[in-house]
């Protein structure tokens, strides 16, 4: 899953990753404009001919802060309402880009949680990787 | 015989809701944990999710527990919870090429790029009971994990993302992939507008995608078998994580909310084209979850109901569309065990007086 949104990153923390963000996001004065609430985003996907079509729906949390003006969105897949908002904060967080200090913690904290999701993803991949074919030809073929 | 209208049973049917929770929890057993049977029975928790068209792992699991493993009755609870939640938008288009592959396979060709991945798959197993599981425990598990990550190797990778296996058929013109004009644009949502017929691609592809594994299986199953004209090979056929992708409401960047398990099938089929050229067509499938047995089902479907003239039920869209809902389809036939004293009756005294008639008839025939 490749993403050039740090707040991505979000998606698959643990609980210890979750907590210590939301410890070091809790410093700040967030204005929470909209409450974590589950809903559902409809999937839409390409078929293979060009054609679009909804192929069913995705329960989803969503929550929007503000921070010193700017708007901060978090859009998590389930119910995930402290994901939610720490996504939601940290977007507003970055883009703003103060304080700088503080930003510089929270991407190396979402970094550092890519970094062990990025190492999951490659421990799958090897495991699939394993089951590939190799096909040895039949003699007189 | 007067009119039977009754009312009451309250108390029955609220003991009768009370003995089947009981029923479920009665045994010695511990209680099974939600999150077991989201992990554990993964395959079935993918199934409700597919049948009840709410992506909801968590959910569907609870589901499952609550209707005591019915899948039919754990797909209608997540149909009737998505009915109580907002909906917060639509996402962007995924396209299926970005998908993170944990399978994949094609039936066409032996040499594909990026290679055949069985990924976790039981196709291989003889189905001969396993009575080893019925010790299992966590130092069983350890010897299991170290087994599997043992025959790992260093070498062995897979890329990102693998190549559509029909591009190779496209490239060479062997591939039919003109669709009649006029069905692209803003593709229709049956939840929000109803069906009519002939339904545009979007609206079939969105029917088949939450119709029940079972009832798109058994008409499939009738076209391979000879009723139709469709003699499909299975172009590829994977499962893998697509991300889901919405517009973010303050950059308007495309904003990956997470991943969605789906299972993709693309079947090929020979086919005239209107040019006079015969080429191959496609048929499409995709669905929540693993389960292949619903998306090839449906690739296949898909390719009869465009059949020009149908034939035969499977080959008739309005006849695939209409029958393969399971969450419709239990609900009529449920409907039956409901109270029809005063249609019987009405049958039972119609019945009666054409019986005093013919027997009157047959009397007189006989003076």
């Amino acid at each position: 899953m490749q993403s050039d949104d740090p707040t991505a990153a979000v998606i698959g923390m643990d609980d210890a990753e979750l907590n210590d963000l939301l410890t070091l996001l809790g410093t700040e004065e967030f204005q929470i404009t909209r409450p974590p609430r589950s809903g559902l985003t409809m999937m839409t996907v390409t078929d293979s001919l060009g054609i679009d079509f909804h192929l069913g729906e995705v329960l989803t949390t969503e929550a929007e802060v503000v921070l010193g003006g700017e708007r901060g969105y978090g859009l998590i897949v389930g119910e995930e309402p402290r994901k939610a908002l720490v996504r939601a904060a940290a977007d507003a967080l970055l883009r703003a880009g103060r304080p700088i200090e503080l930003c510089r913690q929270v991407r190396e904290r979402l970094g550092l949680a890519r970094q062990r999701q990025v190492a999951k993803f490659a421990e799958d991949a090897a495991l699939t990787a394993s089951t590939r074919v190799n096909f040895d030809l039949m003699p007189g073929g | 015989m007067g009119y039977v209208a009754v009312k009451g049973g309250i108390e029955a049917i609220e003991n009768a809701c009370s003995l089947f929770a009981w029923e479920r929890s009665k045994g010695s057993s511990e209680p099974l944990d939600v999150a077991q049977i989201r992990e554990q029975l993964y395959l079935a928790v993918d199934r409700v999710m597919g049948e009840g068209s709410l992506y909801a792992p968590d959910l569907a699991a609870l589901a499952l527990k609550q209707a005591a493993g019915d899948s039919f009755e754990a797909s209608f609870m997540l149909r009737a919870y998505r009915a109580t939640q907002p909906r917060l938008g639509y996402s962007l288009p995924v396209n299926t090429e970005e998908m993170r592959i944990v399978r994949r396979i094609s039936s066409a060709f032996k040499d594909i790029p990026g290679g055949q991945v069985l990924g976790a798959t039981s196709d291989y197993t003889l189905r001969l009971l396993d009575f080893e599981l019925l010790k299992d425990d966590a130092a069983r598990r350890e010897a299991f994990r170290e087994k599997v990550f043992s025959n790992l190797s260093a070498e062995a990778e897979i890329p990102d993302t693998f190549p559509k296996v029909i591009d190779i058929l496209r490239r060479e013109g062997l591939l039919a992939d003109s669709l009649p004009s006029g069905i692209a644009g803003e593709p229709f949502d049956i939840t929000r507008q109803s069906l009519t017929f002939p339904a545009p691609r979007s609206a079939a592809l969105q029917s088949l995608a939450r119709g029940e594994t079972g009832g798109l299986l058994t008409l499939a199953y009738s076209s391979m078998r000879g009723y139709g004209n469709i003699h499909p090979t299975l172009g590829e056929l994977r499962v893998g994580y697509v991300p889901l992708r919405v517009a973010h409401p303050v950059t308007g960047e495309p904003y990956i909310a997470g991943e969605v398990k789906v299972t993709e099938a693309e079947v090929l089929a020979r086919f005239e084209g209107t040019d006079g050229i015969p080429r191959f067509s496609l048929g499409y499938g995709l669905c929540f979850g693993q389960n292949e047995l619903k998306a090839i089902s449906m690739a296949v479907l898909d390719r009869c109901t465009r059949t020009a003239k149908p034939t035969c039920p499977a080959e008739d869209q309005e006849y695939v569309l209409y029958h393969t809902d399971g969450i419709e389809a239990m609900g009529f036939c449920n409907h039956w065990k409901l109270p029809h004293y005063v249609d019987f009756l009405s049958d039972l005294d119609r019945l009666r007086k054409a019986q005093k008639i013919a027997r009157q008839e047959e009397c007189n025939a006989n003076e």
